[in-house]
């Protein structure tokens, strides 16, 4: 796979401001995500995850967020433009798959219409072939009857109907990058994997990259090409998907694959991680994970680890990493 | 919509605030054809007159019809209360939408102007405006105009918070859509329901301000039949010709009690939590 970057953040730090001092939420984040890429993002509630996302759309608002680095989307810094450029890169060159599809749509407008309106306004095409894409797209999503559907208002559809048509909104533009934001956690469990589907093979038709956010690696194991591991705000592990898998070298990743459950392994019992994510306001010194870490020493406390390629594009930010290589998983 | 006027129908008083509403509309708009007298027609021998079958209501101290003033009167009344109501909402929504959105300073300036606007009651303001711009319908329509600009500010903004901060707002961001958009298009829409219910309510206190400033002699000007400047000359004959004062008085309460019940009905649909089974 040799290909162009799209997404280049470097040092990207994300801290809000409150009265009691700045939250950490994203502390030195650097990654790269390469054209038609899938990427997962996986890490607990409150790891930061979702204020990455946040801050590549540059949705926070600057007043109450300090924001740092630098995030270089095809080539320009998107921290660095003002906000009407910005306006024309989102929806446009990136765009989201929103969490829970029963808030994300616009009670008061039918849903052909909300796909439409991106068409008619970003696109200036009339409003009869915004029409007619928008209902060739509600049946590319596979929306029954799309024609009609069209003039449905979102509480006369399910939720899985509901989110293949913000699946529609988010690659109806064909952006270069999709941030899915634990798209099917709203869903029932029934539909998710449906869903899932369904957004794999679009992305792929549309030609993006995706950013799969994800608490889930069960989610992350099916969809990306990579796994990226968040905690605390930081980047713990980097690799491709069946390297992490087979070989996680961060104790945290190693910690996450224990408490999902895996059939080929029967005899082994789920082990819970102690403790929880530290407080972000003053995280712990050294290494953010060593309150709970199985594996510390006494050097875990006193020096942070870095985010180093110790394999070939496999990186890791854990000083007991080769210690951990030694140890079968 | 069509939920909204099936519920209303179905509420006791939604139904009877409708009707008054509607027939009173209906009688303004028709009253040049309905009314049995000319409004205007003085005669000085029929001064005074109580209620008959040929004057219904009683003449008044020149000797014209009241019944027919009245059915007149209530184009001032209707006309004055839209108008007045609609300067205060077109002003004040947009103000209100623009300030909760953005917040930061801007807001922070004009709610501090909201506050002092709010703490003058309407009726002071609206005659000091009418002193200041002097005596006339249009100057009458723009002090009360200018009376409700506040409230909707006030309104428009706590709504347009409460609605800036629901996913499909910060999604339709995400799509890359304009302020001036999202604000018109996708908030707006959103917030109607409550501000539905404020207009209708302030027609009636608009009705009631323009008669009340008509009653001091600083609204619609006599000879015009307006209710609260007919009761107004006619409070001198208090004793020996009550009607001059009771039916214009009913007239008034009669309106401002349909507005009213629409607009507590219309908040009571709208306002899921306050819906009745």
């Amino acid at each position: 796979m040799n290909m162009g970057t799209l997404l280049d953040i470097r040092n990207l730090y994300v801290y809000y401001r409150t009265t009691r001092g700045y939250i950490k939420a994203v502390d030195g984040v650097t990654f790269k995500l390469a054209d038609h890429e899938i990427m997962s993002i996986v890490g607990e509630s409150g790891s930061g995850k979702s204020t990455l996302a946040y801050a590549l759309m540059r949705l926070h608002d600057p007043s109450q967020v300090y924001i740092r680095g630098k995030v270089i989307f095809n080539g320009t810094d998107l921290l660095s433009l003002n906000e009407e450029e910005m306006e024309k890169i989102r929806g446009s060159l990136i765009s989201i798959v929103p969490q829970d599809p029963n808030t994300a749509l616009n009670p008061v407008y039918p849903v052909g219409e909300q796909i439409a309106e991106l068409f008619r306004y970003k696109q200036d095409l009339s409003p009869k072939e915004a029409k007619e894409i928008s209902i060739k797209l509600m049946q590319r999503v596979g929306i029954p009857d799309a024609e009609k559907r069209y003039y449905d208002y979102p509480h006369q559809l399910s939720g899985g109907m509901k989110q293949r048509i913000a699946i529609s909104i988010a690659i109806a533009l064909k952006p270069k990058l999709i941030i899915a934001d634990e798209p099917t956690s709203a869903l029932d469990v029934t539909v998710q994997a449906r869903i899932l589907e369904l957004l794999l093979e679009v992305v792929k038709e549309v030609g993006s990259s995706m950013l799969m956010i994800t608490h889930d690696l069960g989610v992350a194991a099916e969809v990306s090409d990579k796994i990226c591991v968040m905690y605390a705000g930081k980047v713990l592990e980097i690799a491709q998907k069946d390297e992490i898998l087979r070989r996680p070298l961060h104790p945290y990743t190693r910690a996450l694959l224990n408490v999902v459950p895996r059939f080929h392994k029967s005899e082994k019992r789920l082990f819970p991680i102690p403790g929880s994510v530290p407080n972000l306001l003053s995280p712990p010194p050294g290494c953010r994970f060593y309150p709970r870490c199985p594996y510390r020493s006494n050097t875990c406390t006193k020096k942070e680890p870095r985010l180093i390629e110790v394999l070939q594009d496999h990186w890791v930010a854990c000083s007991m990493w080769s210690k951990l290589e030694e140890v079968d998983f | 919509m069509n939920e909204t006027l099936r519920l209303l129908l179905k509420h006791k008083g939604g139904l009877i605030g409708l009707c008054i509403v509607l027939g009173s509309v209906i009688t303004a708009l028709l009253s040049n054809f309905i009314t049995p007298y000319n409004p205007y027609d003085a005669d000085l021998n029929r001064a005074l007159q109580s209620p008959s079958i040929k004057y219904p209501l009683g003449t008044d101290e020149q000797g014209r019809d009241i019944l027919s003033r009245i059915i007149y009167g209530s184009r001032f009344s209707l006309f004055i209360a839209f108008t007045s109501v609609a300067i205060g909402a077109l002003i004040g929504i947009p103000i209100g939408l623009i300030s909760g959105y953005y917040g930061g300073w801007m807001d922070y300036i004009v709610q501090r102007i909201t506050d002092i606007l709010l703490a003058l009651p309407g009726i002071v303001l609206a005659l000091a405006l009418v002193a200041i711009l002097g005596p006339g319908l249009m100057n009458l329509i723009i002090a009360i105009g200018i009376g409700f600009i506040p409230t909707y500010i006030r309104l428009t903004r706590g709504v347009t918070l409460q609605v800036k901060s629901m996913e499909y707002i910060v999604a339709a961001k995400m799509l890359g859509l304009s302020n001036f958009r999202i604000i018109f298009r996708h908030i707006l829409p959103n917030i109607l329901p409550p501000l539905t219910v404020q207009l209708t309510l302030h027609i009636g206190s608009a009705i009631l301000g323009a008669a009340g400033l008509g009653f001091l002699g600083l609204g619609v000007q006599p000879p015009h039949p307006e209710w609260g400047a007919m009761i107004g000359t006619g409070r001198s004959y208090i004793f020996r010709a009550p009607h001059l004062v009771l039916f214009p008085g009913l007239a008034l309460f009669l309106v401002v009690l349909g507005f009213n019940l629409l607009g507590s009905a219309l908040q009571e649909i709208l306002d899921p939590r306050l819906r009745r089974g």
